[in-house]
């Protein structure tokens, strides 16, 4: 298998109280053609900033100490903003942790899926309204006539979430970034959205970096799993072999309190 | 008591288009009704889109209902402190302008507090957060940190009656469970009622001691916790139990 992506010895501060502080400390991490890579870990231990700093769509404050992100032979970290605004859209696309808050709140939930595909997939409007029509359908939400005309507010928390996973897969990228992106769904949609991006996956072949804290998830669905641990990876692997013998102690922590809640 | 719903309903109207003049109802809630008693749990479930997080909003009266009332009990005095919630969505619902900081703070100086500022830190250490995110904004602050945060906020004034949307939702499990525990422990001491929703059904089961179905804005099922859990009636409810296997 390829590499996809290369993650090299990223690492990443920030300046609080006058003083520097590591949040992502010397990662490694690559993402093959296709597969689904899972990180896991605990709260704060930098998994989204690691996912943001791909695109480099991290917080203004955020300082990129040292590192390289290879993407298609370049390194993300030097490409212009141009450049990086054209991978966002059309080979790398994200589902952020909390949909609602991301979405667009002036614009209706059709438009935000369809613009994009106007602009980089250069479609037309009816093509485009087609398209954000068949997406809706596919993550499961009713009256999709209303729910087109929608504005975020007037739809439930997992309802933003199933646009937001929408969107992201309009682009049909070669990368999916998805961080937490099934928190607001019960079990029963959850089911069925990761099936849905399981036959997506296998019909176009895009790799999938999966932020979750759901380990049920992981050991379902995951190929390869990474562990976080106050900003560094502890501990990378098939997840097979992750679960059934744990080398870190965060990793067995994480493991042992699947069944503890 | 310290809490009944009665017959609780909120319909939204939606736009059919231009042409089509009637309107589609959307029944967000439709007859819900339930009695809470103090120092007791209520754990609602049901289907994304059921109407949980309208309900949670009914019951702080943070929107008005299309129908149907709610009465509180003796407990609550005064309402904006002795009742409180943690909305769904954390980043959403914390001001973006304002540091963690004044976040915690401003409930306590509205409902002055002396010596807020030690009940501020008192608050962050519930929550297993560091006294270095005093200072930080909302944004910077990262999805499971901010969740605690909007914790803390409901916590602040030791209210009496906690409405809880998805609150550990962005956790992970290790701190998920000192969360579950860390509510058990105060509702136990401080005598709190909460309205607790969540689509886990692992974490529904070890807090509630009872539990509501939903189902469009309907009460499918309700009853004490290990009944439904051991004895599911409606299909939805056995079909939300399958599925968590
Ligand atoms: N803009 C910022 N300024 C300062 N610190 C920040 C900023 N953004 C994030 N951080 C800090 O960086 C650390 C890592 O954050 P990150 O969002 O990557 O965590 P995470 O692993 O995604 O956690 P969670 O599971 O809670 O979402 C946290 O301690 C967070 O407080
Ligand atoms: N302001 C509003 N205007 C119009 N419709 C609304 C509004 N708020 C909620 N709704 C609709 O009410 C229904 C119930 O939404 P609600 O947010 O209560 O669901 P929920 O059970 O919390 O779902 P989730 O688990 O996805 O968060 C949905 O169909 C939603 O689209
Ligand atoms: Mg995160
Ligand atoms: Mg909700």
């Amino acid at each position: 298998m390829n590499k996809l992506l290369q993650i090299k010895n990223l690492s990443i501060s920030f300046k609080n109280n006058e003083k520097f502080v590591n949040a992502v400390n010397g990662v490694n991490l690559d993402v093959f053609e296709g597969e689904i890579l899972a990180l896991a870990g605990e709260s704060a231990s930098g998994k989204t900033l690691t996912a943001l700093s791909i695109t480099r769509l991290l917080p203004y404050n955020a300082v990129i100490n040292s590192g390289e992100i290879i993407f298609n032979q370049r390194n993300l970290l030097n490409s212009s903003e141009g450049e990086l605004e054209d991978i966002r859209g059309k080979e790398i696309s994200y589902i952020f942790q909390e949909a609602q808050a991301s979405l667009n709140p002036v614009l209706s939930i059709g438009r935000q899926i369809m613009e994009p595909i106007i602009v980089h997939q250069k479609k037309t409007e009816s093509q485009a309204r087609a398209m954000a029509v068949d997406l809706l359908k596919m993550v499961k939400l009713p009256y999709l006539i209303e729910t087109f005309k929608c504005y975020p507010h007037q739809l439930s928390g997992g309802m933003n979430q199933r646009v937001m996973i929408a969107m992201a897969l309009a682009s049909r990228a070669k990368l999916l970034i998805a961080d937490e992106p099934t928190t607001a769904l019960d079990v029963t949609i959850e089911k069925e959205i990761i099936k849905m991006l399981l036959e997506l996956r296998e019909e176009f072949g895009f790799a999938i970096l999966f932020i979750t804290h759901n380990l049920h998830l992981v050991e379902k669905f995951a190929g390869r799993v990474a562990i976080m641990f106050q900003g560094r990876i502890v501990e990378i692997g098939r997840t097979s072999e992750i679960f059934s013998n744990p080398q870190h102690e965060h990793t067995k922590a994480l493991i042992e309190s699947i069944i503890k809640i | 008591m310290i809490l009944e719903a009665k017959n609780l309903k909120k319909y939204y109207y939606a736009d059919q288009g231009l042409f089509n003049t009637s309107k589609r109802v959307v029944k967000a809630v439709d007859g819900v009704s339930f009695n809470l008693q103090e120092s007791s749990v209520l754990g609602v479930v049901g289907e994304s889109g059921c109407g949980k997080s309208t309900l949670a909003k009914l019951l702080l009266r943070l929107i008005t209902p299309t129908e149907g009332e709610i009465i509180f009990g003796p407990a609550i005095n005064a309402f904006r402190k002795d009742a409180a919630i943690v909305f769904q969505d954390p980043l959403l619902s914390l001001n973006p302008k304002m540091r963690v900081v004044d976040i915690l703070a401003e409930p306590l100086i509205i409902h002055r507090y002396e010596k807020y500022m030690d009940r501020v830190a008192e608050l962050l250490g519930l929550v297993r957060l560091e006294n270095g995110l005093l200072r930080r904004f909302p944004a910077q602050l990262s999805g499971g940190q901010r969740q605690r945060v909007c914790i803390a906020r409901a916590l602040a004034c030791s209210p009496k009656l906690l409405v809880l949307d998805e609150p550990v939702s962005s956790l992970d499990l290790i701190m998920q469970k000192q969360i579950l525990d860390l509510l058990i422990e105060l509702k136990n001491k401080l005598e709190m009622a909460y309205v607790f929703i969540s689509h886990n059904m692992a974490v529904v089961e070890k807090i509630s001691d009872s539990i509501i179905v939903m189902y469009e804005g309907k009460i499918v099922e309700s009853g004490q916790t290990a009944e439904v859990f051991n004895r599911p009636n409606a299909e939805y409810t056995k079909k939300l139990l399958e599925a968590a296997r």
